[in-house]
């Protein structure tokens, strides 16, 4: 794992919240997340990632940040039911994947399409046997949420 | 109107195929349908003369155009339902033959009997073969020239002339029919050849691009795919609809775009005339490329992928590319695996050489102590914690913790890594912190966790050999006095000093598990310092008229309710002197009066951190930290450090500690 990896989809994050919400959301301290543990999210993007390194983004939120969002974007103010929302983060979290590309281009690296998982505590099935996630939470005046990253270097 | 044309047509040709099954040749089959035809048009004929024949009085001859007619009725009929073909047609030429017997012998109205016979021949030739058709028609004319020429034969009188015309013109029409029906023979049968021939060669060329393990392709002038294409080019792109594809589509989303466009700008060189061939292989993009799949899930399937392009000319000058594609996914992975085992079988050695030496159980502890002090920086980082350099500072410590460890073990690689660690954890220290130094660290505590779980995943194999399990039997008393006389054992080597451990007044039942850690990092730090600055060279002690081998007595006690530790060695004790100078080159200390302050204060400034009087940073001591960090945790613990000393003498250290 490398910062130069992360530091994309961070800037991306941060970017995407800014001009889509008007949101500026604060970093915490990043941690290494016990992957058995319970996580209490309920809507999970995976983004998989391959090229001089392997692995996956995560972008994880609660229910209530997902309604939220889905809220602005769309302008109503009654929370809408579950496939806007998943839609919402759908395409919430593709244009991140976009801008973190952007920063990506000079490492040989391709970015898949985000899968969205849902369901409370749902179980993410996470590439690399038993490396180390890390876990970076964000907190913003619409909720809090998390972006996950394990990367694990090809060669060596 | 386009319908009832299709009907009809569709009738016709329904029932002209009458009777030909599906395995016949093309040869056969134009047979039937000639056969048919004829019975058809036959059938109308026969039909229509007959009537005209029985209205004209002539009952003879309509009697037997509704014979004949009824014949072929019955073919036709029986042909469609028994596919009989062979036996239809020799029905067929045989009630023929009669008819014309009798139209001969009967003459027909105006003679007109002569004009039907000259169509035998066809009719025997078309639908019974060459060899048949020609034997029957010579039979044929044998009889026709009896019945011709023999005066008073037939009904009428032909005469000779007109009879020699007869059979002149019959004769003609014969070698016609002979002579056509062979050239078509023997073009249907150089026709069949070639295409058996064709079909041998397309077999074998199917059965190549079936089973070669290479994608073959071509390009057209568009870029692309032809409909001809090896099998394994649907293998390498796990899709069947390649056939019309552009190629450059095929490619879409498996690479980045920078390279999506120079491949289709080199296959557009292909294009212009007078390209020069070798530089253009030499200039393929695509020679050697990583191809990224989507698998099911949300990941990749990376394929390695080696292509070549060769153009082709074709008629009008127009050109194809021929393509190849190679996959050397497994060659490449197979390399990239052999690489990494080299460097992992390498560590594993290491580490397997320090388990057979050091025993699994140690290194269980070592395990165990070490994700405690992971799991302790990780909890601060999942906490409310704002401090940074408070985060910082303890991971400071854990990793000086975990190599103090390390070394002891004889982990040289681990070791020299942590030290690496903690020498960025140094460097910021002295500034700002930003958050990106705070992720920088974190990735470095994953990667100690992944060192410690290789060694985790080792042991259990070790373990896995042996019948009891170990990992069960974590004693307290042989590890605590182990770890501190391993100490003794690899540092004294180091310094080049001998050093007798005495603990028979020590006992670890009194410490309880939970104290465990907290001692055996207080005694090895005693030990560490022990050994770097307080015991002295053999020679030295020698000269001091002290025994070559330094003595360390550690002993333990229950006293009102605490538990009290001795550490005591017996080297040059604390100097005073070498304190005073350290303390006025730091800060904190300057302003006050060293000179006047009490021995016992001021023996207890090496508790402050950054009070260090070794000289330098190596990997077994320095940085001053050490009883520092041991004060802390001691006082964490609910407990008390005192030292005494005595200069050329001894340096004691009491540790108390609340009973729990």
């Amino acid at each position: 794992m490398d910062i130069k990896y992360i530091d994309p989809f961070i800037q991306a994050t941060n970017h995407v919240f800014n001009e889509l919400f008007n949101i500026k959301p604060e970093v915490g301290k990043p941690f290494i997340m016990d992957k058995n543990q319970e996580h209490g999210w309920d809507v999970s993007a995976i983004i998989g990632i391959a090229g001089e390194t392997k692995g996956a983004v995560v972008l994880s939120f609660p229910s209530e940040l997902a309604h939220n969002l889905t809220s602005r974007l769309t302008g109503k103010p009654v929370p809408s039911p579950d496939e806007d929302v998943v839609d919402t983060i759908g395409e919430v979290v593709n244009i991140v994947a976009g801008n973190a590309k952007k920063g990506l281009e000079e490492y040989r690296l391709m970015i898949s399409l985000p899968s969205i998982v849902t369901g409370r505590n749902h179980k993410i099935v996470w590439p690399g046997k038993n490396a180390p996630i890390i876990s970076i939470p964000f907190q913003s005046e619409l909720g809090a949420f998390s972006l996950s990253v394990v990367l694990e270097n090809i060669i060596g | 109107m386009a319908d009832l044309f299709h009907t009809i047509r569709n009738l016709w040709r329904n029932i002209t195929t009458s009777g030909a099954g599906e395995l016949l040749t093309m040869e056969r089959r134009r047979r039937i349908v000639f056969l048919n035809s004829i019975n058809l048009i036959g059938m109308l004929i026969l039909f229509i003369f007959s009537t005209n024949r029985y209205l004209g009085g002539d009952i003879n001859t309509a009697i037997a155009d509704m014979v004949a007619c009824s014949i072929l009725l019955f073919t036709f009929i029986y042909m469609r339902a028994r596919k009989k073909f062979v036996f239809a047609s020799y029905m067929i030429v045989s009630s023929v033959f009669l008819l014309f017997s009798f139209l001969l012998y009967d003459g027909g109205g105006d003679m007109s009997s002569s004009l039907w016979i000259q169509t035998y021949p066809l009719v025997a030739i078309f639908i019974l073969g060459l060899r048949p058709g020609l034997i029957i028609s010579t039979i044929y004319l044998a009889g026709a020239c009896c019945i011709i020429f023999i005066p008073e034969a037939a009904k009428i009188a032909y005469g000779f002339n007109f009879g020699l015309r007869i059979v002149g013109s019959y004769m003609l029409v014969f070698m016609f029919a002979i002579f056509y029906e062979s050239a078509r023979r023997e073009t249907q049968g150089k026709l069949e050849k070639l295409s058996a021939d064709l079909l041998a060669a397309k077999k074998q060329t199917d059965s190549i691009l079936a089973n070669v393990k290479e994608g073959i392709f071509l390009l057209d002038n568009g870029l692309r795919m032809g409909s001809e294409y090896s099998k394994e080019l649907e293998r390498i792109f796990g899709t069947t609809e390649i056939e019309a594809v552009p190629f450059m589509k095929l490619l879409e989303g498996k690479t980045k775009q920078k390279v999506l466009s120079a491949v289709n700008d080199y296959l557009e060189m292909f294009f212009k005339p007078a390209m020069n061939i070798e530089l253009l292989e030499e200039i393929n993009p695509l020679d050697r490329i990583e191809l990224h799949f989507k698998d099911s899930g949300a990941g990749f399937m990376t394929r390695h992928l080696e292509f070549t392009f060769t153009p082709v000319s074709r008629e009008e000058g127009k050109v194809n590319i021929l393509g190849t594609v190679k996959d050397v996914t497994d060659e490449v992975e197979l390399a990239n695996k052999l690489k990494a085992q080299e460097t992992r079988t390498k560590k594993q050695m290491e580490q397997l050489f320090r388990i057979i030496n050091v025993g699994p159980d140690m290194l269980t502890e070592f395990i165990l102590d070490s994700e405690v002090e992971v799991e302790n920086v990780n909890k601060l980082l999942k906490s409310d914690e704002k401090n940074y350099a408070s985060i910082i500072d303890s991971m400071y410590q854990s990793v000086h913790a975990i190599k103090g460890n390390a070394i002891l073990l004889g982990m040289t690689g681990f070791s020299r890594k942590l030290h690496s660690i903690e020498d960025e954890l140094n460097a910021i220290k002295e500034k700002d912190l930003s958050w990106n130094d705070l992720l920088h660290q974190t990735i470095r505590l994953t990667e100690i966790k992944n060192e410690i779980n290789d060694i985790k995943d080792l042991i259990k194999k070790v373990l896995s050999f042996q019948t009891d399990n170990r990992l069960q039997k974590i004693e307290n008393k042989d590890l605590l006095l182990n770890a501190v006389q391993r100490t003794i054992d690899v540092m004294s080597r180091e310094m080049g000093k001998t050093i007798k451990l005495v603990a028979e007044k020590f006992d670890s039942r009194m410490i309880t598990a939970k104290q465990r850690k907290v001692v055996k990092d207080i005694l090895i730090q005693l030990t560490r310092n022990a050994l770097s600055h307080g015991i002295e060279h053999p020679d030295q002690r020698k000269a001091l008229a002290k025994d070559d081998s330094g003595t360390i007595v550690v002993s333990s006690a229950i006293h009102d309710g605490k538990l009290t530790i001795t550490y005591r060695d017996d080297g040059q004790g604390l100097n005073l002197q070498k304190i005073k100078n350290k303390a006025r080159a730091i800060e904190t200390f300057k302003n006050m009066d060293l000179d006047t302050m009490p021995e016992q204060k001021l023996l207890s400034l090496i508790f402050h951190p950054r009070f260090s009087t070794a000289a330098e940073t190596t990997l077994s001591a320095g940085r001053g930290i050490g009883l520092n960090l041991i004060k802390s945790k001691i006082e964490q613990s609910g407990g008390n450090l005192k030292v005494r000393s005595a200069r050329g003498k001894f340096c004691e250290f009491v540790i108390t500690l609340p009973l729990q």
